[in-house]
């Protein structure tokens, strides 16, 4: 326990107001729900091929250990807690705004 | 909204009671909890950022669960992620400050633990090349002392010399036998008597002289600036000059540079030989002015000196009296560059010793703290209680529990009749018989004719060496050697003060037994008996030492020399 996991911590949660702010700019500016809906694709893809790695490395395929998820220069898990952040930021706000 | 916050027991107490008095109370308490409890466990500046965290979390979300303007709450969210990342990177460089102290303690630690087997590995080296082997150090002191190859030394070396004095006094008593008076018959059950009490005091005489010889091998290994004091004829000038042989074997390079106020020349074998500079001035033939132009002249090349250098300022007592009635102003300069030398000088390698007679700070012209900044060490002998008495008095150096009186009694049990104090042990101890490098008893004040620590060899010398019978009977081991009756009647300082008279004829001069006896106040005081005196006097007359210008009238004589 360190001052190092609740600054991990503070930098992650900036995942999550991201995908807040990006909803309340889109009430303002509807136009913003493409770039909503665009990254909404981005994440489905990349949970689909998070998925896929996952499977692969289960059974031991070799090209699994290939795929690296490497986001924001963190590792696999870190960059997932990122993503999951930001789409928990961003539908909270929208089950609160709309 | 509202239906959302209906199923959430969070939303439902902000919705309902975040308003009311009771809850505004219950937050602000758990609040000051949260913070105590953070305070507790983070320093301040973290304590901060966490709650720079907390705020930016709230400023973040509760406008969005209050369903605040979108407007407003997008800023808030803004400033609220401004205020997270903030504090996150700040709690960052927080835990990187915490992780480099941590290092650096580690290194530290590290770097003892280096330093601390370089020093080991130093004292176990120094120990292998010196003694051959490396000590045990868990064995205690006394008996490192006792494995310690250096330290058998001394007992035998007593031994050798009880042994060498018996066999001297046993070769000069046949020669004897004609005029010897019943007085010195029934000295030898006296001398064989003190056998045991000899033997008792050798050993803990062996015991002192092994701590003290430690002592000295300290103080001349590890040099500091002090001051020698010591009742006249205590033996400082005998215990400095041994000193000053052991300080040029661990340190060679040390320029030694004498002060000696007396002049006496038979004191000067304590620095030959030894000193680099040696500078004599006969303190009380020469006029104050002479004298501190004398002391400046020395002073000013002593600080010329480049490198380690240890200054011996001899006879301070009156010297400095001297200095301080006639030129003030050097003399404060003087007590400047001691003070500096005291305190700065370790570490230049500059050090002052200082010898007087006594210790009270008036007389060295300094205040206690002044003096206090050299080291003290102090000499008393039984010869003049009077004086160590007075010495004893002064705060110079702490007296041992029992007083002055165990102070008297070390001198009592030392082979020399002497006791030191010494700022290494902060303790009083009985001082064990050191070579007297001068050349010159002042407690017989007479004339070494050998090396001190060398044994007479009875057969070597044929003719009686009266010099040589009298100091052997005033050096022998006794615990109050001045007060046992010794041979034709005289106690031992009779016999010197004698012998001290007469030594100080001119060979072929005339002089008388009344004369000298008149001239002693020591003798005079005693009431030494003429007829012990005459005895003294036929033994000097059979030994060719002096010739009786008349001999129905032995009163007058010539001093044919060799005393």
């Amino acid at each position: 326990m360190s001052h190092r996991l609740a600054s991990k911590f503070g930098y992650y949660s900036l995942s999550g107001f991201a995908g807040s702010a990006l909803v309340q700019l889109a009430v303002i500016w509807p136009q913003t729900w493409i770039a909503v809906g665009a990254l909404g694709v981005l994440t489905v893809i990349y949970f689909v091929f998070l998925l896929v790695c996952i499977k692969g490395v289960l059974q031991g395929k070799r090209w699994a250990g290939v795929l690296n998820f490497n986001l924001l220069g963190v590792d696999a898990i870190e960059s997932t807690a990122i993503v999951l952040l930001f789409v928990v930021g961003g539908l909270w706000t929208c089950l609160e705004i709309l | 909204m509202s239906g959302n916050s209906v199923g959430n027991p969070l939303m439902q107490l902000l919705d309902a009671d975040l308003n009311s008095d009771r809850n505004r109370a219950i937050f602000r308490f758990l609040l000051a909890k949260v913070a105590t409890a953070i305070r507790y466990v983070f320093p301040a500046r973290a304590t901060a950022c966490y709650s720079g965290l907390v705020l930016g979390f709230a400023l973040t979300f509760i406008p969005i669960a209050k369903n605040a303007p979108v407007r407003i709450t997008l800023m808030l969210t803004f400033v609220g992620a401004g205020l997270v990342a903030v504090s996150a990177h700040e709690l960052d460089e927080i835990q990187d400050d915490i992780d480099e102290v941590k290092q650096q303690k580690e290194r530290d630690r590290q770097l003892r633990l280096y330093a601390d087997t370089e020093a080991k590995n130093k004292v176990a080296e120094t120990n292998l090349l010196r003694h051959g082997y490396e000590l045990d150090k868990s064995l205690p002191r006394e008996l490192q002392q006792l494995v310690a190859p250096s330290d058998g030394e001394p007992v035998r070396v007593l031994d050798a010399d009880r042994a060498a004095f018996d066999a001297a006094v046993t070769a000069v008593q046949p020669k004897q036998q004609t005029a010897q008076s019943p007085s010195v018959e029934e000295q030898q059950p006296q001398l064989s008597g003190d056998h045991p009490t000899t033997k008792t005091t050798t050993v803990a005489a062996a015991h002192s002289k092994n701590n003290f010889t430690d002592t000295m091998q300290h103080i001349a290994q590890r040099l500091v600036s002090m001051t020698v004091v010591g009742v006249p004829g205590a033996g400082k000038g005998m215990f400095v000059s041994n000193l000053l042989r052991l300080v040029r074997q661990h340190h060679p390079q040390l320029h030694i540079f004498v002060m000696e106020g007396k002049g006496d020349e038979k004191e000067a074998g304590y620095w030959q030989g030894v000193a680099n500079d040696i500078r004599s001035i006969q303190g009380l033939d020469e006029s104050p002015l002479n004298i501190v132009s004398w002391i400046n002249g020395c002073l000013e090349d002593f600080k010329a000196v480049e490198g380690a250098k240890l200054l011996i300022f001899d006879e301070v007592t009156y010297l400095y009296k001297v200095w301080q009635t006639t030129e003030k102003e050097s003399f404060e300069d003087y007590i400047q560059y001691k003070i500096g030398l005291s305190s700065m000088g370790d570490s230049l390698q500059n050090y002052i010793w200082e010898i007087g007679q006594v210790s009270n700070a008036k007389d060295l012209g300094v205040t206690a703290g002044i003096r206090s900044l050299l080291k003290p060490i102090a000499i008393v002998s039984n010869h003049d209680r009077r004086a160590a008495n007075a010495l004893l008095g002064t705060k110079f150096v702490p007296l041992p529990e029992e007083g002055k009186k165990a102070v008297m009694q070390m001198c009592d049990l030392s082979e020399c009749g002497r006791a030191v104090y010494d700022y290494v042990n902060d303790c009083w101890q009985s001082m064990p018989q050191l070579p007297n490098l001068s050349g010159f008893d002042r407690d017989t004040r007479s004339f070494a004719t050998s090396e001190p620590q060398e044994p007479p060899a009875p057969e070597a010398d044929p003719q009686p060496n009266i010099r040589a019978d009298l100091e052997r009977l005033l050096s022998v081991e006794t615990p109050e050697p001045s007060r046992a009756p010794k041979r034709f009647g005289l106690t031992a300082e009779q016999i010197s003060e004698v012998q001290k008279r007469i030594s100080s004829l001119q060979p072929g001069a005339i002089s008388s037994v009344k004369n000298i006896r008149q001239n002693s106040r020591l003798l005079r005081g005693q009431k030494i008996m003429q007829s012990d005196l005459a005895e003294l006097f036929a033994y000097l007359a059979e030994t060719q030492a002096i010739e009786w210008l008349a001999a129905n009238d032995p009163q007058d004589f010539r001093y044919l020399g060799g005393l």
